[in-house]
């Protein structure tokens, strides 16, 4: 889906849109084609598959994880730099049981590159004006790459100065819910030894919430493995469901208009002496 | 004619899915008394040579052949109750399961398809139990087999030697369920899209899964859990009622066909599910969707 059939679904609806941001084969494309593959075989925590306008790219993305492919390693293609616009997923899930209550996420599928363009350099950064629309901002960091010790400070420096750069190039609203996602956390799980990844976790996180807790309200860590071939026994998606409950529980687009005046305003137009009569009512009541 | 009324119903299915089998079969039991149905044919109305080719082959237990892509065949038939006067004027576009296929490969209907769409009120949706494409992932495999050998896990979990190259991604080679919610889409999306739009969803083949003792719902919910989320949280769009349908009665090939030249042709006919009377009646789905 283009960006300019992104921008028309969220004409027709509202649309909550997510956001994967990281290096190039941090497991971005794996992660969401991981919420496609959930949905094909059953409920998602307590949500229903509803719909999906773009079929073909998911299966595509999914080929190389499945036994059609001929692979004996499940993989995932590499998203290819294609300028600043993304290539968007749709999935329409049902919340509940409820009558069609039915949730459109957009999810962004863009190659590492991209981000990498973005993060040194602020000018750059404003050309994914997608940003602007997100909901939740999914940022990557690779424990693959985390038990390397040549690799692991210099990625998490780069994914830290992504958001810099998103945050100083006012590309962030202040209402996104911004999750730091230990991605392909299987290889955490498969070490023997977990005590130096334990401390190594905790000081890149305490890192992340010095520089950044105070800029972004909704702030948080989460450890998933879309596709843990390394520790199998998380099985798939590890992780996934519970990114999903969040995006469905938190959607700031969505929050109440408030379009009641408060009982205590000191305003003399109807409105708010029928706001404040209206309010003396149900009090006594 | 009194109170006739026009239903015309879509025969859904990719290839292979047991339609025309379905319509051979209907066309004998709508016109037989050796077994009685709650729809019968009340007069025959201009073309039937295709319905009597197919139901010959029927008779003869023999295939009854594939519907080629480029021949979509319109049949129409004028029913009755037999119980009652009420009439029905039937017409079904026979499409072919390529035509179907082609609309998930090239993202467009054809003109005749699209026409149909617009008149429709009512479809039926053919699985076959054997033919369904499952999304089957690598891990899953990998799961199934360390099951078996306890040293899989850690032989999986090794880095592997250079890997030989993958066999490239096929858009026909979609999981079923990605394919019939596509189409089902298709149709939600069609400007003329009455909802709620009933469909009749038959198993087709339903001797080969009989045996288990499910029941076409569940048989469906565990087989295409994608089709039926979407066919669930979509009921606003779609009324839908289950089948299992055995139109042939059995296979052709070995020592069932024996077993079935000794029934009464239309007690070959083998139907269950939703509110089901009369397990050999074909017409149960129809009366349904015409309700």
């Amino acid at each position: 889906m283009t960006e300019t059939q992104a921008q028309a679904m969220a004409a027709e609806g509202p649309v909550r849109l997510i956001v994967t941001a990281g290096a190039v084969a941090c497991g971005k494309t794996t992660l969401l084609s991981s919420v496609y593959e959930l949905f094909q075989t059953g409920h998602v925590k307590s949500n229903q598959f509803a719909g999906c306008d773009t079929f073909p790219a998911f299966e595509q993305r999914c080929h190389l994880s499945r036994t059609d492919s001929e692979n004996e390693i499940p993989e995932t293609g590499r998203t290819p730099y294609d300028g600043p616009h993304p290539e968007y997923l749709h999935v329409k899930i049902q919340d509940g049981t409820g009558d069609e209550s039915h949730i459109d996420f957009l999810f962004t599928d863009v190659s590492g590159e991209m981000f990498e363009h973005a993060r040194n350099s602020t000018d750059e950064c404003k050309r994914l004006t997608f940003l602007l629309r997100a909901s939740h901002l999914l940022l990557f960091l690779d424990c693959e790459k985390a038990l390397q010790p040549e690799k692991r400070w210099g990625m998490v420096q780069d994914a830290k100065s992504l958001l810099q750069s998103c945050l100083d190039s006012d590309m962030l609203e202040s209402s996104c819910f911004v999750t730091v996602v230990w991605a392909k956390c299987d290889y955490f799980e498969a070490k023997k030894y977990k005590d130096g990844i334990k401390e190594f976790v905790d000081t890149v996180e305490e890192d992340f919430k010095a520089s950044f807790a105070s800029r972004i309200p909704n702030f948080k860590f989460h450890r998933a493995a879309a596709r843990p071939t390394r520790f199998p026994n998380l099985k798939m998606g590890f992780g996934v469901r519970e990114l999903l409950v969040d995006w469905i529980a938190h959607w700031p687009q969505g929050r109440q208009l408030k379009l009641e005046p408060p009982a205590d305003n000191g305003g003399q137009r109807e409105s708010e002496l029928f706001a404040k009569r209206h309010n003396a009512q149900s009090a006594t009541a | 004619m009194n109170g006739s009324k026009s239903h015309n119903f879509l025969l859904i299915g990719l290839p292979s899915t047991g339609k025309t089998s379905f319509l051979a079969a209907l066309w004998y039991a709508i016109q037989q008394k050796q077994s009685p149905t709650a729809l019968i044919l009340q007069r025959l109305d201009g073309e039937s040579g295709y319905l009597n080719k197919i139901r010959d082959a029927w008779l003869a237990f023999k295939p009854v052949g594939r519907n080629p892509t480029d021949s979509e065949t319109f049949v129409s038939m004028r029913l009755k109750r037999s119980n009652g006067d009420e009439e029905a004027h039937l017409t079904f576009p026979d499409v072919s399961g390529e035509s179907f296929k082609q609309q998930w490969t090239s993202r467009q209907l054809t003109a005749s398809y699209d026409k149909c769409l617009k008149s429709a009120n009512g479809g039926i949706l053919f699985i076959h139990p054997g033919s369904i494409v499952l999304p089957l992932r690598i891990a899953e495999v990998d799961d199934l087999a360390a099951l078996i050998d306890d040293d899989m896990v850690e032989k999986l979990a090794e880095p592997q030697a250079v890997a030989p190259p993958s066999a490239p991604w096929d858009i026909e080679k979609a999981p079923t369920q990605v394919q019939l919610v596509e189409l089902l889409q298709f149709m939600k999306r069609h400007t003329h899209f009455r909802a709620p739009f009933r469909l009749a969803i038959a198993i087709s083949a339903w001797d080969l899964v009989a045996p288990s003792k499910i029941s076409p719902q569940v048989w469906f919910d565990q087989q295409l859990p994608l089709l039926s989320q979407f066919l669930a949280s979509n009921r606003k769009s779609f009324e839908v009622a289950f089948y299992g349908v055995s139109a042939q009665g059995g296979t052709y090939d070995g020592g069932e066909v024996a077993a079935l030249h000794k029934k009464l042709p239309a007690r070959r006919i083998e139907i269950v599910g939703s509110d089901v009377k009369n397990q050999h009646d074909i017409t149960e789905p129809l009366l349904w969707l015409m309700r």
